[in-house]
């Protein structure tokens, strides 16, 4: 276990998990570019290591309504992800995808941010799949809209099993003349991570 | 004036009158109060996991709900109160994705609401009110001089118990 009371993730394991979020989040922007048909640009990932509490305040406050879309992912790596923005941000992503006058909240605009969300939660997938050599597969997400903190609440649980802090990837998208910025949260379950990184060669996780 | 006390994700904290404590957007945790209405006394911890026994690493203890309501017991206690005077108010433990099955992602919330209703009464605290389960984030604040606990949603609805 890389974590064993004392301390939390280290920083090799870190820095593994941080490449594969930056690839995972980087093939997640190609796929939503390509649906989108729109030229799309994306600064590059930044990812860290927080603790729970600037995660849930990440998003302008715990209290903060934001949406997040979440997928489970089951088989050898058991773990979720998890696709969250702020509502001026899903109202934009909205505009991009179903005619204007569309309301990001009715049925229509909830079913195209679920729809990104499966693409960017797809190609995350896929990557890690690619990355690690392991058959992974993830369940339909389900789309929420809440407080921040209740929201992102779910991934700091999970992480909380293994460590006192989140690793968290913060994607920046600029589709034509919206800025959409929106952060994607990967867990996986102590065991599945070293599953994970065991397939990458850093099997140094027992000491 | 008072002030209000914030405590964060895994974190505890002690309010005395007149100030209130809070805590923003809880979802499946659980936000517990623990009050000596005599005392004007008033602690709470935000937990997040049900049992500690089950996870490698604790070593921050106000991440769980055994561990972390023994503690927030022992602070009181050390502050002065009568452990057969305090009760409490709890709320949070909700579902928030509408998944099926048996992972933790579908019963966390549950399982935290029984962790913490198990506690309390191994410690003989009675549950005054609360405000567990359902689908939605709440945010809560309590006043210690009144020992009414306010929960407000993100609709902006809000109640009292």
């Amino acid at each position: 276990m890389y974590t064993n009371g004392e301390e939390n993730i280290s920083e090799q394991v870190c820095n593994a998990l941080t490449e594969l979020g930056n690839i995972g989040a980087g093939n997640a922007a190609t796929s939503l570019s390509s649906m989108l048909a729109t030229k799309l640009t994306m600064t590059p990932p930044k990812v860290g290591l927080h603790d729970f509490d600037y995660i849930e305040n990440v998003l302008d406050g715990a209290d903060n309504t934001v949406v997040g879309v979440l997928s489970e992912i089951e088989g050898v790596v058991q773990g979720m992800i998890l696709f969250v923005i702020g509502i001026e941000d899903a109202k934009n992503l909205v505009n991009c995808l179903v005619p204007s006058g569309t309301d990001w909240k009715d049925t229509m605009g909830l079913s195209a941010i679920t729809e990104i969300a499966n693409i960017l939660i797809g190609s995350y997938v896929a990557s890690l799949e690619t990355l690690c050599g392991l058959k992974l597969r993830y369940s339909l997400p389900q789309i929420c809209i809440d407080m921040a903190g209740a929201v992102l609440g779910i991934p700091c649980t999970e992480f909380g099993k293994v460590s006192d802090n989140a690793i968290l990837i913060n994607s920046e998208f600029e589709a034509g003349e919206q800025k959409i910025n929106g952060y994607i949260m990967f867990m996986a379950e102590a065991h599945s991570f070293d599953v994970m990184l065991n397939k990458l060669g850093i099997g140094g996780t027992n000491e | 004036m008072s002030n209000v006390i914030r405590v964060g994700i895994a974190d505890m904290k002690i309010c005395e009158a007149p100030d209130k404590i809070t805590t923003i957007g809880l979802g499946s945790c659980i936000g517990i109060v623990i009050y000596d209405r005599s005392k004007k006394i008033a602690g709470l911890v935000h937990i997040m996991l049900p049992d500690s026994s089950q996870i490698k690493n604790n070593l921050n203890k106000m991440k769980f709900a055994d561990l972390g309501i023994e503690l927030l017991i022992d602070e009181l206690i050390s502050r002065g109160c009568k452990k057969e005077s305090l009760k409490a108010k709890i709320a949070g433990g909700a579902k928030m994705f509408n998944f099926t099955g048996t992972s933790d992602l579908v019963s966390i919330g549950d399982k935290n609401i029984a962790a913490v209703k198990h506690v309390l009464a191994k410690n003989n605290i009675q549950i005054v009110a609360e405000d567990v389960g359902e689908n939605y984030g709440r945010t809560i604040i309590f006043d210690v001089e009144t020992c009414v606990l306010q929960i407000i949603t993100a609709g902006g609805n809000s109640k009292e118990i």
